[in-house]
């Protein structure tokens, strides 16, 4: 009696996934812990940690077939895999974003070329080691960019295998960039540099702001075609908000569709992050990467307001540099913050916004430019 | 002297009253913008004659917020 009792109990753990977890799984769910603690305890975007831990943690415990092809988290990471989610992404972002501080001051626009070189740098670095191709270390490069949904856009037309490391290096970083920007920027500025007060910028017209989609949109889609999808939908977005006459699309696409799809995202990306495809070598290899290429975009945006103030004779605050990384408006917040550490009075979110918005571009241009290259479509 | 927004935001508390006396780098009010707090500093001491916002209250660059005589 007790022998078939065990018998039954034996052959009903084996149904659960109680007999199939391993330490990877282990580990992986640690990872996902560390992820909601950053975010709840930390404040690290919740709203990006939240989700990606959550699935990564339910993604390491075997059982169920959710991570599966037909699974409910499968279908969230169809819309990556089909390069859905991402354009959906930057038609929320357009809806949000006022380019009034870039349009007001083009010439901050070269800061959001310049703090890309960590792209440029972590590809290279990608390809010495041997093993990656250059496939690969494009898209292992496009993490510099600190752009997420850009990242995956660029990396599912690349090497669509690497999509579980660069998404969580790419937004993992993102989400960071309190932590890793700040120690670079004081490295590179001295205490005068970083209080350098900014000139109130000028106002701009609305009609300046509805044109400018346009122009950008037509600028793509003609020299840009790889990348014309995502910054297509951002000037839509933008143009939604602009016109002033549609508000209730504009509120639409930048409140409710953005939740729905943040959801869809992080859910897909955490559950990219199962133990036996996120526990390599590469990974740790594309982690180690993507922060170099994090420190170095950081490094030579700042380097870049330097070299501008050599020319300027109204000079720029050069913590503005970092903030062409791009991720808006992280980036624009982290040099905000830096800059009012030394002095209570320095207010320069609005005027880093110029380079964070720019950074977009420069990150949409990086990415044109590598798929164009490599001859993807 | 007037203090004025030194960018587009939302104010979300206000520290002082009219008639009070303020020190220099104090926090007169706190706004948000792009979701950061911002506590408005005074340069000079003084003592608040006027308050032109409320909390709540939508601001766009250089709207006067606090007067201080």
């Amino acid at each position: 009696m007790i022998e078939q009792f065990l018998g039954l109990l034996l052959a009903l753990v084996d149904q659960t996934g109680l007999m199939s977890i391993t330490p990877g799984n282990l580990l992986m769910i640690v990872v996902g812990g560390v992820l909601i603690y950053l975010a709840l305890a930390k404040k690290y975007e919740p709203f990006l940690l939240i989700g990606i831990g959550f699935s990564c943690i339910v993604a390491n415990v075997p059982g169920s077939d959710l991570t599966a092809p037909g699974g409910l988290f499968h279908y969230a990471y169809s819309g990556l895999e089909k390069v859905i989610i991402p354009p959906l992404i930057f038609l929320g972002v357009g809806a949000m974003v006022d380019f009034g501080p870039m349009i007001a001051r083009p010439s901050l626009m070269i800061l959001g070329a310049a703090a890309h070189a960590g792209i440029f740098i972590a590809i290279i670095l990608a390809k010495a080691t041997g093993m990656f191709t250059i496939a690969e270390a494009g898209a292992i490069g496009i993490i510099g960019g600190a752009d997420g949904p850009m990242a995956i856009f660029v990396t599912m037309k690349l090497a669509p295998h690497l999509l579980p490391q660069v998404a969580v290096a790419a937004y993992s970083y993102m989400a960071l960039m309190p932590l890793i920007q700040p120690p670079v920027m004081k490295l590179l500025t001295t205490k005068a540099e970083r209080s350098i007060e900014m000139t109130q910028i000028r106002h701009v017209t609305r009609l300046e702001k509805i044109v400018f989609p346009f122009v950008i949109a037509i600028i793509v889609n003609l020299l840009l075609p790889p990348v014309a999808p995502l910054i297509t939908m951002l000037m839509l977005g933008n143009l939604l908000r602009e016109v002033l006459m549609v508000e209730r699309l504009a509120k639409t696409v930048a409140n409710d569709l953005m939740n729905v799809i943040t959801i869809i995202l992080t859910v897909a990306v955490g559950s990219t992050m199962a133990a036996e495809t996120f526990l390599t070598f590469k990974t740790l290899l594309i982690l180690g990467l993507g922060l170099i290429a994090f420190i170095g975009g950081t490094a030579s945006g700042v380097i870049g307001a330097k070299m501008m103030n050599w020319f300027l004779k109204d000079k720029i605050n050069p913590l503005l540099g970092s903030a062409g990384i791009a991720s808006v408006p992280i980036a624009a917040r982290v040099a905000h913050v830096v800059a009012l550490k030394e002095n209570p009075y320095n207010f320069i979110i609005m005027h880093a916004m110029g380079p964070n918005l720019a950074g977009v571009f420069g990150t949409a241009i990086s990415g044109g430019i590598m798929l164009a290259l490599l001859g993807v479509k | 002297m007037n203090i004025n927004a030194p960018m587009p935001g939302k104010i979300i508390s206000i520290k002082v009253n009219v008639g009070d006396s303020v020190t220099k780098d104090q926090v007169l009010l706190v706004m948000e913008s792009l979701k950061m707090e911002n506590g408005i500093r005074t340069r000079n001491e003084g003592v608040v004659k006027e308050i032109f916002v409320k909390a709540g209250e939508q601001v766009q660059t250089g709207s006067p917020l606090v007067s201080v005589e």
